[in-house]
This record gives structure tokens, sequence and C-alpha cells, in this order.
């Protein structure tokens, strides 16, 4: 058993290597990060659209914006991409005429592209560090107070740019079960976004008087909210600019919000795959 | 258990397979109630034009896709079963690799995705790299291989696992005639080793030489199956005879006419143009 479980381990490990080795080689995905990067890294510079915020909340506004859109998009076409590589170029064939299972490819397939997306978010998260240090230097108090500078929390940041990494986790998720029945890259492409939009938008289900009056309303408000994650709460980045604190309970609550979406959109994608004929 | 008593490599029973087509429910069936039987050790060739069916038996004889009706045992199982995948070995249609690996990495990530480890792996990757000729070139990146290159990159990572049944979708397509000489005379070394080989060709001359039996396919139904031999023992003889002069071969149409027989000039047959090819290429 123990033996049977290491193999699969190994297997799913294998297929999540190819995947993000040929990933990292996507123009796209180079592409993004540059722009990510450049985004943050020039933030500063772009302070006069700032509409009167404080530097350093402009400055984690916009780190986080960039590494939730830029990584949207990179999770979507990501995704799609390595997806329909393997089925057009039939690897996916290959792989699979071998004693690897559906899930496992699934998995890998999954797991892969967390490792893609993962560094996108260290890297961005890291540039924003980056950003802020240099821009907390030293200062009168004057200018501080103008400004609007505090002591840069680097753990709070860390911890909301793993939690960028979730949700961009959860968007990959999502495109892979829309891959695993779609019919072309552009179709996945396109139904990823509409679920990105979806899940971005989900929190005004929860606004006073929204999601219907009762009836049909009500449940396809209710509907709506269990089948798309709302990607508001994993936008924590507000709360530490605005010197609130991340407490252990409120991480780790998001954290497993986006961990069961995972795990229920790959359950999904390794459900309808498995039925799908290559 | 002895030779005689082991399962058939593939048995096929009432075998069908439909797909959808359009939004309205549509069916296309893609095979039907194909039965067929290929013991251990043979060779056998699928024959028929371009959507008969031979691939959609592949695949469903590879686990890759689901009978619409009838069964499917491989090896003495259902290829759904991983075990049994180890066990075989399968090269697709036009196969592509990921670019940026070498042909040996490629092999490689085969040979451990079914099960193989350490010194073992080395081994047989070093062994089927040579097996098809791409010892040195294994080294390179998929992405500067040819065509026929890659086919054999293909037929590597399907036999790096020492699979005891090979499915292989042409096989010899968009290879060149001296590769093709080689593709059959791995295919022949493998039957020579106790291998089952199953192949779909389109290049009924390569058919001839490695298959023990074949089943013609047409819009998803057999038409025809068995030994190479008795398929043809029904069409009459038809004789080759070369060197004649003009008067002896004017003699001959005179003793033919009456008895029923004809002459008429056989043209270039592919084997010939096969061996002027590597007789004017030096390729052997």
């Amino acid at each position: 058993m123990g033996k049977a479980l290491a193999d699969r381990f190994s297997r799913i490990g294998m297929i999540a290597g190819i995947t993000l080795t040929g990933a990292v080689r996507q123009r796209m995905v180079l592409l993004v990060g540059i722009l990510g990067a450049g985004l943050i890294g020039g933030a500063h510079y772009l302070w006069e659209f700032d509409f009167g915020s404080a530097e350093q909340k402009f400055l984690m506004d916009l780190g986080f914006g960039t590494v939730g859109m830029f990584g949207t998009l990179l999770a979507i076409v990501a995704t799609a991409q390595s997806w329909w590589d393997e089925l057009d170029g039939k690897t996916a064939q290959i792989t699979l005429a071998r004693p690897v299972t559906r899930v496992e490819f699934v998995l890998g397939k999954l797991v892969g592209l967390a490792g893609l997306l993962g560094f996108f978010a260290a890297v961005m998260t890291t540039i924003l560090m980056l950003v802020l240090w240099w821009r907390a230097g030293p200062r009168d108090a004057m200018e501080t107070l103008i400004l609007g500078w505090t002591s840069v929390p680097y753990g709070a940041i860390s911890v909301c740019g793993f939690l960028q990494w979730v949700r961009l986790c959860v968007v990959a998720a999502m495109t892979l079960f829309i891959a695993s029945y779609a019919g072309s890259a552009l179709f996945t492409i396109v139904l990823g976004v509409m679920f990105a939009v979806i899940g971005h938008l989900q929190f005004l289900l929860h606004e006073p008087g929204d999601g219907g009056d009762g009836g049909i309303g009500q449940a396809a408000a209710i509907l709506i909210g269990l089948v798309f994650p709302n990607f508001r709460l994993f936008d924590l980045g507000g709360i530490i600019a605005g010197d609130g604190q991340l407490t252990p309970e409120l991480t780790m609550g998001v954290a497993g919000y986006g961990g069961l979406y995972v795990a229920v959109y790959a359950a999904l994608a390794a459900c309808s795959f498995s039925r799908r004929d290559l | 258990m002895s030779v005689e008593d082991e399962p058939p490599a593939v048995l096929l029973r009432g075998l069908g397979k439909d797909h959808a087509s359009g939004w309205r429910g549509g069916v296309v069936r893609a095979l039907d109630r194909l039965d067929m039987r290929i013991d251990r050790g043979q060779v056998y060739g699928l024959l028929g034009a371009n959507g008969s069916g031979k691939s959609t038996t592949l695949k469903l004889i590879m686990g890759l896709q689901s009978p619409t009706r009838g069964t499917c045992e491989v090896l003495g199982g259902t290829p759904a079963c991983p075990a049994i995948r180890r066990r075989m070995g399968f090269l697709p249609e036009s196969p592509g690799f990921y670019r940026h690996l070498t042909g040996s990495e490629m092999v490689t990530i085969c040979g451990r995705l079914s099960g193989l480890q350490g010194v073992e792996l080395r081994g047989r990757v070093a062994a089927v790299l040579e097996l098809v000729g791409l010892a040195e070139a294994g080294k390179l990146r998929i992405g500067t291989y040819s065509r026929g290159m890659v086919q054999r990159i293909g037929l590597a990572q399907a036999l790096v696992h020492d699979p005891e049944l090979l499915v292989c979708d042409e096989p010899t397509a968009g290879i060149d005639p001296v590769g093709v000489v080689q593709m059959m005379e791995v295919i022949a070394r493998l039957k020579a080793s106790g291998k089952t080989v199953l192949l779909t060709s389109h290049l009924l001359t390569e058919v001839v030489e490695v298959c023990d039996r074949v089943a013609i396919l047409q819009q998803g139904r057999l038409i025809a199956e068995g030994e190479l031999a008795g398929l043809m023992a029904d069409r009459q003889p038809e004789v080759i005879v070369r060197g004649l002069g003009e008067k002896d071969e004017q003699d001959l149409r005179e003793w033919l006419l009456p008895r029923g027989g004809i002459v008429e000039p056989a043209g270039m047959t592919g084997r010939q143009l096969q061996h002027l090819f590597r007789s004017k290429t030096g390729e052997h």
C-alpha cells in the first residue's frame, strides 16, 4: 500500500515537473511576469493617480491589485495552454497509455501550475516589499505624516502574497475543470475569464438588498454563491494598509476557503476528464 | 500457466463506438460490432481508408476511449486497469513530445511513468535509443528533430518498459524509405522475441512483409480478416515475367489468350522503387 501510494505521488510529481518546466517557457508567462514586475516596480511613479491615498496604501493596493489581475490572467491562459498542448500534441495520450490514472494526470497538472503561480506570486510580492522598503527609507516626521508612512509590515505582506497565491490556485483549478470538458483552448480561456469575473463580483450577492427578493432570485444567489468562490475575501491587503491586523484565524479561514474550492474544482475536473475520449 | 492457456493479447467482442455529433444529439458510428482476436506473438495489421475506424480501435484497446457497446479485453484484463497498461506500449499517429526535453529525457520520463527506476531504467533507455538509431541524437532537444526522428523517439518511448503488446498507429507515417525499412526491422525483431504487435498502416507493402494476420475495416465495419495467404487465396495468381523479348512476349500473349489469361505491363512496384532508392542512395 505504501509503495503504491509512493508510486502515485511520484507520477503526480513527474507530471507536475513537466507541466512546470513547460509552462515557464510559455512566452505569455514571460510577458505577464515582465509587465507585472514593471508595474509594481514603477508603482511609485504612478502615485499622482492616487486619488488622495497615502503612498504606502497606494503602493500596497496597486501591488496586490497587479498580482491579482495579472496572476488571474496568467492562471487562466497558462492552464489552458498547458492543457491543450498536452491534448493537441498527443503527449496526454502517451502519458495516459501508461499506468497513469486520469486523476493523477489532473492533479499533476494542477500541482505544476500551482508551482508556476507560486513562483509568480512570490516574485511579485518580493518586488512589492522591495519597493516599500525603498520608499520607507529615512524620513523626517513631517514627511512621514504627509506621505502617510508607518513601518512596513513585511510579515503581513508575505501572508497577503500567500493568500493571493491561494486565489490564483482556485482560478487555475476552475480553468482546469473547464478545460476537462471544453473543445478548444479559446473556449477554455473565454469561460475561464467569465468564471473569474463572476468570482470577483460574487461579493455583490452578499450586500444588503441584493440577491433577489426571495424565491427564485434568492435561490439563484445562493447557488451562485456556492458554485463561485468570493475572490473579494482574498484581498486582505486593504486591511494591513489601513493599520488593521491579520489574525491567524482570518488567514487560516481564507486559505481553507480557497483550499476547499481548489479541492472541489480539481475533483470535478478529474471526474469530467475521466469520461473524456482522447 | 502454459502459453496455450494464456489469454489472447487482444480479444474484442461486439466492440462499438459512437461519437456525439452536433447539438441535436446526432451520433456518428465510428466502430460497429467489431469482433477480433489477436494471439500472443502475432504481428497484426489493421488496414482501412481514413475514417474507417482504425485509430478508434487502437484507442479503445489502449483505454484512451470507452466503448459504447461490446467488450475489449487486453492481456486478460481491461485496458482501464493501470496494471494492464503497464504491459502495453503505444505509439500514436504523428506523436508530439515536449520540445524542450532531449530525446533521452523524454524516454526516461516515459520509463519512470511506467515504473522503471535506477540502473534498469538507464539501461533500457540506452537500449531502446540504440534500437531506433538515436543513441547520439538522444542528447539533442526534441524541438530540433525531424519528423522521422520524432517518430523514432515515439517508438523508443513505446518500447522502453519492454511491453508484451506494442500498439502502433501508422508507425511509418512521415518517415523516409530507409526509416521505414528500419522500423519494419524493429517490428520483425520484436516478433522474433515473442512480442505481440498491432499496427495500422497505409503502406500495404510493409504490412505484407511483417504481418501474420490482417483485418480490413471499412466505415467502422470489419469486412475481411485472416492470414494474408488465406485472404489472397481466392485471387487468381498474377505472375511477373522479366526479360522477355518482343517476339517471346507476342508468343506468350497468343498462348494465353485462348486460355483466358492476359498480358499487361506491371509498371514499377513499390518494392522495386524502394530497391532503386536504396541502391542510388547507398542506404541499407
